[in-house]
Parts: structure tokens; sequence; C-alpha cells
């Protein structure tokens, strides 16, 4: 009897360790690139460097944080690094030329980068266009009204305290790296212990399904697009501070960053599940490769198409861990 | 017309799932002749077409063509043997012009060098048009066409790729009185030029006056091949019907009260429905019966706040309703089973739990925050009542068995605890045996006193569950009917709009 629930167990276990294993093949590869990496740099595997890859990524990791929630819901937001400059000139522009206090400044800056998001979200339903389109739109929109207020002039001359969330240190740990922590566990929390995580999944896994459960999908597209938009505005504060000057080319070509963030980190671009820990370490996993590939003295053009191949390559991988589940899982 | 024999389909069978869609599919037709296939929604008439046409490969049979046996592997083969089908739904580019689309795939005839030759294909498009005499601007862009002549255009590509067997599928649901008149003398004229044409149609009429034979189909089987001159209305619907009450389930008990839970007056949506009135008592099942596109599902989605309606009221308990989304419909209490459970009801990339619980979250939650041991206390709960075996609670959804699949959303409803429950096709593509637990299962929640609208094609279903039946026709209430007077026969002759008095 005992053997009989033993033989039982053991293919029910084993079924399990390989979905844990497929499940999280990220991690996996994280691990396989540091072990690499360590053998070909003795410099890589140092605190300073380890915070130095965190540091590299935190921009691209708060938005790409939020970004998970677009790509699981099933649609797309091209205008972030477009929010991303438009709120680091609000900021600035309020601390600088208006002579705000630091902290009306950044609080004016997370509630335009808020609306921007939903506003995205307000002509996507109220007028039933794809996200793809009015995003791309919006991109240019944002860009647009940031060279003209701005005249293509950097704004400089922000006050030390702010510069700080940017370049300062918290012990041995950088504040950015901090707040990209912290955004993490916000955004992991919603979307894994909140109703809302859950409808946001259940949009997109079958929009028409859960609209006839209730689930009100314009109010859920506002929620998901507000939050990468305050998501986006953190990331321009972080930033800001960090070069000590609001570029008005902030933040160009962002949405390509995170969604090879959001894709290696096992979020399907199709939607219906999200993995907000695979989006940090899929970052991570960006930052490796930049800072390996600058280790190692390689030509910076190369690292474009180590990028390019690195997406690739993920997709091939969830591609072929897919079809072998799948036919593992008839064949029980 | 010929007698020479252009297709024989002998002995088909065709299983999907050990479900069987076909057990005995015969087909003759001959050259020239105009073919009616007429059945129940359900009785294979689809599946035996697709067949034909290579959509679906048959489990044994054979399969007569111009007398050598066939056995296509895609419509585009059979399409290249001469034999097209034309589907309900418009198969055309609209943003392309009218002769654009009747050569689509075709091009190569009209090339030289790489270069399309648009003279020469406005010249033999003409020609065709001609040959019908059907009057349509060879570059016209579809879209400015109406749905007629789509139609039309379609006859025409199936002519210009020379095909001798056309299948229609309801060319005339969507077409006004003079229209089809046009439709009907264009497919004599191809009949006349030889080519065959097997006619679907749910209408009687149009079958006896249009076809010159009639092959009738009953739960995949062949019931029989008749002259239209030999049979009228009545001998055609009793073959349709057929003899034999075939569900097998009874209820036990009947725990209809007088008391009225849902209420639906003057419920109108243009072009979809109009004039409808019924009402649901408490412990009742209300058995809405109809063909497919007659507007029992728009109705019910209309109550449910899916779909938009123009004028009416809804009374639940007696208190009038403002249902603007299922959102509201669901918090009153009137929830709905969908129809088509993989487009509208389950959500794949989600687990057991997380599917049943989907329009309930709210109630497990305290500042939005899931509270998942109370989520999953209430999902057993639910699930103890319906007796659903499941691995675990956290497997996939996509992993069960269609039955067990559909056991889940109905726990998604009863989850809400809903005074009204709409069940549309809860049966359809379940095996026999969870079959009979559904209809267990829905008889019980009767008797909690449940109001139960049941939408269902398959009439000894409605017929053995029903309270009262209801029988919907081109968007009007056809009839009401209570269980005593419900009969096989009577429900059919109101659902295809004849008149037994006669």
């Amino acid at each position: 009897m005992a053997s009989h629930t033993n033989k039982k167990l053991q293919p029910e276990a084993a079924k399990h360790l390989r979905e844990i294993l497929v499940n999280n093949k990220v991690f996996a590869v994280a691990l396989l690139l540091i072990v690499i990496m360590s053998f070909l740099s003795e410099r890589f595997l140092t605190t300073t460097n380890v915070f130095n890859i965190l540091r590299q990524i935190c921009i691209t990791g708060i938005v790409a944080s939020g970004f998970s929630l677009i790509i699981a819901a099933g649609e797309i937001d091209l205008s972030v690094g477009s929010i991303v400059a438009f709120v680091g000139i609000v900021t600035s522009y309020l601390m600088v030329t208006v002579k705000m206090p630091m902290v009306i400044a950044i609080l004016a800056g997370l509630l335009v980068g808020m609306l921007c998001g939903m506003l995205n979200a307000v002509i996507i339903s109220a007028l039933d266009l794809p996200p793809f389109i009015v995003t791309l739109a919006t991109q240019s929109l944002f860009r647009g009204v940031v060279y003209i207020w701005t005249n293509m002039v950097s704004i400089i001359g922000l006050p030390q305290e702010f510069v700080n969330i940017g370049q300062g240190y918290l012990g041995v740990i950088p504040i950015p790296v901090i707040i990209m922590v912290a955004t993490f566990l916000i955004v992991w929390f919603a979307t894994v212990k909140t109703s809302f995580g859950r409808h946001v999944i259940a949009m997109g896994g079958n929009k028409e399904a859960a609209y006839l459960c209730g689930v009100r999908i314009s109010r859920v597209r506002l929620g998901i697009y507000g939050m990468v938009g305050l998501c986006c505005a953190v990331a321009a504060i972080v930033l800001t501070g960090r070069t000590a000057s609001a570029q008005v080319s902030a933040g160009n070509g962002m949405e390509m960053d995170c969604i090879t963030a959001v894709v290696i980190g096992g979020t399907p671009f199709t939607g219906g599940k999200v993995n907000i820990v695979g989006t940090f370490i899929g970052a991570f996993i960006v930052g490796i490769i930049n800072n390996g590939l600058n280790l190692l003295a390689v030509d910076s053009n190369f690292q474009i198409i180590a990028k390019g191949l690195m997406i690739l390559i993920a997709l091939i991988i969830d591609r072929l861990s897919t079809n072998f589940l799948n036919k593992k899982r008839r064949k029980e | 017309m010929d007698n020479e024999l252009l297709l024989k389909m002998t002995d088909i069978q065709k299983s999907f799932n050990h479900v069987r869609a076909v057990r005995n599919g015969q087909l003759e037709i001959y050259k020239g002749e105009i073919h009616g296939l007429i059945g129940e929604n359900g009785a294979g008439k689809s599946t035996l077409m697709k067949i034909l046409l290579g959509v679906h490969q048959k489990d044994s049979g054979t399969i007569l063509f111009r007398g050598k046996e066939i056995a296509y592997k895609s419509p585009e083969e059979a399409l290249n043997n001469g034999i097209t089908m034309i589907h309900q739904e418009i198969n055309l580019v609209p943003q392309m012009s009218v002769m654009e689309n009747i050569w689509l795939g075709q091009e190569y005839l009209f090339k030289r060098a790489g270069i399309l030759n648009r003279g020469k294909m406005r010249k033999r498009t003409a020609e065709l048009m001609n040959r019908l005499g059907i009057e349509i601007n060879p570059d016209s862009v579809v879209s400015s066409l109406s749905i007629a002549q789509m139609q039309l255009i379609e006859l025409v590509r199936a002519l210009s790729r020379d095909a001798t067997l056309i299948i229609m599928d309801e060319p005339t649901s969507s077409l006004a009185q003079k229209e089809i008149a046009l439709l009907v003398k264009i497919v004599r004229m191809l009949s006349a030029e030889g080519v065959s044409i097997i006619f679907i149609s749910h209408k009687l009429d149009e079958i006896l006056n249009v076809c010159d034979s009639v092959t009738t189909m009953k739960n995949g089987e062949f019931m029989g091949r008749n002259a239209t001159c030999d049979i009228n209305e009545q001998t055609l619907l009793k073959l349709i019907v057929g003899r034999e009450n075939v569900s097998g389930f009874h209820r036990e008990g009947i725990h209809a009260t007088d008391q009225v839970v849902l209420e639906v007056r003057d419920f109108c949506s243009a072009g979809v429905f109009e004039d409808v009135n019924f009402c649901v008592h408490a412990g009742e099942i209300l058995g809405v019966a109809g063909l497919v596109g007659a507007g029992r599902t728009e109705i019910m989605r209309a109550v449910f706040g899916a779909d938009k309606h123009d004028s009416g009221e809804i009374l639940l308990e007696g208190q009038e309703l403002k249902i603007r989304n299922p959102m509201d419909a669901i918090q009153k209490g009137i929830c709905m089973l969908q129809e088509d459970r993989l487009r509208l009801g389950t959500v794949y990339s989600m687990s057991v739990l997380q599917n049943a619980s989907l329009a309930t979250l709210d109630q497990f939650c305290s500042a939005t925050v899931v509270n998942k041991k109370k989520e999953r206390s209430a999902f057993h709960e639910i699930m103890e009542d319906i007796l659903l075996k499941f691995h675990s609670e956290n497997e996939s959804i996509k992993n069960l068995s269609g039955g067990n699949q559909q056991k889940v959303l109905l726990g998604r409803w009863l989850m809400a605890h809903p005074k009204v429950l709409i069940l549309d096709e809860p049966t359809r593509g379940i095996d026999i045996g969870a079959k009979y637990e559904i209809y267990r299962l829905i008889e019980k929640l009767a008797e909690r006193g449940i109001a139960i609208i049941m939408i269902s094609s398959e009439l000894p279903e409605v017929l053995s569950l029903s309270d009262r039946v209801m029988v919907v026709r081109n968007g009007r209430i056809a009839a009401k009917l209570n269980r005593g007077e419900v009969m096989q026969e009577t429900v059919m002759a109101h659902a295809f709009g004849i008149n037994k008095e006669e």
C-alpha cells in the first residue's frame, strides 16, 4: 500500500518540480550568467559592481515593474519614455523656475505622470482604439510638448537634496536601488494580493469573459495605465536627480527596454499571466550583460546586438519549454 | 436535369472527442440538381459538409464524386476539384473591388511578366456576370454593396473556379423578400447550366419551393431523401423532429411557485428582437427554444446587461432595475452562463479557483486585498455541492474536461447566490455522463428556489427539464407552452414558423 502511494507521489512531485522549473527559468538563466561572468572577470562579483549593475537598471526597472501589468493585460504603452521626459521637465521647472518647495514639485510630478497614463487609458476605452496606435500618438505628443516647452534646452540648477535622490546612498545602498525595490514590492503586492491584480490577468487572458463576469474593463485599464504613469514619474525623478538635470531626450526608447525586461522575465507578450519578480530578474539580466560586456571592454555597439539576441533567445527558450510542457501534459 | 450521379456519400461517421457528430451520413446529389439539406441545429449538416470540403476527415464511410472516391484534405483541394461552399457570413475582402474579390488567388490568369492585366480581368468578370444576368459594376468596392449583392459576388466567384457543386449555407437568412427572389432565380440558372447546389436552410417553405429534392438529418443520422413534389411542410417537419424523445431524463418533482422573480416587459432592441414579454417564477425552469439566430441568446444577453437594449423594463421581485452592464446584473442577483465556454467563459491562463471566483472576487476583499482563505472556503462550499472532481484548485482550468470546466463555470455563478440564473446551452459539447450530472444540478438549483432560464437547442433536453417552454422566432416570442401541452412537434412548428391548424 505504502509503495503504491509512493509510486503515485513520485511522478506528482516530479511534475511539480518540472512546472516550477519551467515557470521560473529566468532565474536559472540569471544564475548561469552570473557564474559565467564571474569566471570571465574577477571584478564582476564584487559588492561595488553588483550595486553598479543595480544602479544601472534602476530607471528601466522602475518603469518595467508597472509595464508588466500592461503586458499582462494584453495591451501596450509606447509612451512611457515620453512621460519620463515630461515629468522630469515639469518637476525641474517647478523647482528651478517657479521655485516651489521640492516635496510639492515631486508630488506635482507624480500627479502629472499618473494623469498622462490615465489619458492613454481614457482614449483607448472611450473610443475603443488599439493601445498600440493611441500610445504611439501620445508618445509623440508628450515628447513634442517637452521640446517646445524647453526649446530643446535641458533644465539645470537643481537643489542638492533633489540630486541626492538620484546619486545618494543610504549606508552602502544607493537610494535609487531602494526606490526600485520599493516600487517592485508595491506593484507585486497590487498584482498578487488584490482584486485589481486578478482583474488585470483576467482581462489579459480573456477580455470578453472578464467583462461578462462583471469586471469593468475601462476601470481596470485606467488603473493599469495610471500605475504605469506613476512608475514613469518615479523613474523620471530618480533619473533627473542622477543626471542633476532634466534632459529633453530622457527616456528615449525606454518602451523597448521595458518590453525586453518583461518578456525575458516570463510574462507572455499575449498577456493573461504576469511575473513581477521575473521582470526584475529580466531587467537584471539585461544589466548583467551590459555590465559584463563593459568589463570585458566589448564595443558598445555589440551590446545592442547582444540585447537583440537575448530577446530572441528568451523567446525561443520560452516556446521550446512550453511545447515540451504541453507534450508532457498531453501524455499524462 | 440529367440523371447523372455527381456525388454520393455513404455511411459517413465522424466523432469529436468521443461525441458522435455524424453517425450515419448519406447524401446523393445529381448533376444540375438543387438539393435541400435540413435538420435541427446540431443535426450534423455542417459537419457532413465540412467532411465533404476536407475541413474535417471522416472516421469511416465513402465519398464518391464524379465516380471517383475522394477524401480531400483541405477546402483548397475541394475547390480545385470543383466543390465550394458559400458560408452564411460573407467571405469577401470589403476594401477590395468586386473583380479583385472574384479573382482573388487566381490573379495568375491575368498576369504577364508580373503585371496584372486589369482590362482582361474586367472583361472576364463582365462575361461571367452577363451569363447570370447580374448587373454589378466590376470596379465597385465590395463594402458599398448590399448583402444580397455580396452573395451574388460569392456565387460568381464560385463560378470563376468552374465549380460543379456549390454548397450554400442559409443563403437567404439575411435577405429581404425581393433579394431572395433574385438569388433563387440565379440559383435556378446555375442549375440549368449543370451546376449542382446543396441548399442548407431552416425555412421549410423555401426548401419546398426552391429545391428539387431534400435530405433530412437528425442527431447525426440520415432520416430520408425525398423529392419535394412528394412532400409538404407537415411531412417534412415530422422527418426533422423524428419520433422518439431520447433525453431519457425525468424530473423528480415540480417545484415552481407562483412568486414572480423576474419579469421582462416590452423588451426591444432594433433589428435584434422586439416586443418581448415574459416572466420566471421562483423554483421554475423556463426553457427557451428556437433556432440558432432566432434571438434567444440576444434577448438574454440584454437582460444580463451584456448588450444594450432600446426600450423595455426589467423587474426583479417587483422592483424596476436599471442594468447597464453585467456587473449591475450580478450585483442584483441575475447571472448568466454563456454558451461559448472557450470564448466567453473560461480564462485559460487562470486556475480553477481563480476562474470560479472571478465574478464574486469583491466579496472576499477588504480594501481590495483578496482574503484567499475566505475565497477558498466559499469555493469549496460551492464545489461540494457540484461534486466536482479536480486534482487541485490551483490547476489550470484548461486541463479539465469540457464537463468539468462547465461545472466550474456553474460554480462561478452559484458563488454569486443568484436569484435568476440564465443558462445558455448548458450541455453543449459535453459528454453524456456529465450531461446528466448537469441536469440533476439544474433541477437541484430550481428546488432551492432559483428561477432558471435555460436556452437550449436540444429539444428533448428542453422538454424534459422545463416547467414552461418559450419559443423564440425572428426576434419575437412565437409561443409560450406549459409542460402538459409541450410536444416536440409543437415546439418545432413554432420555431420553424408553420401553423399546425392550417
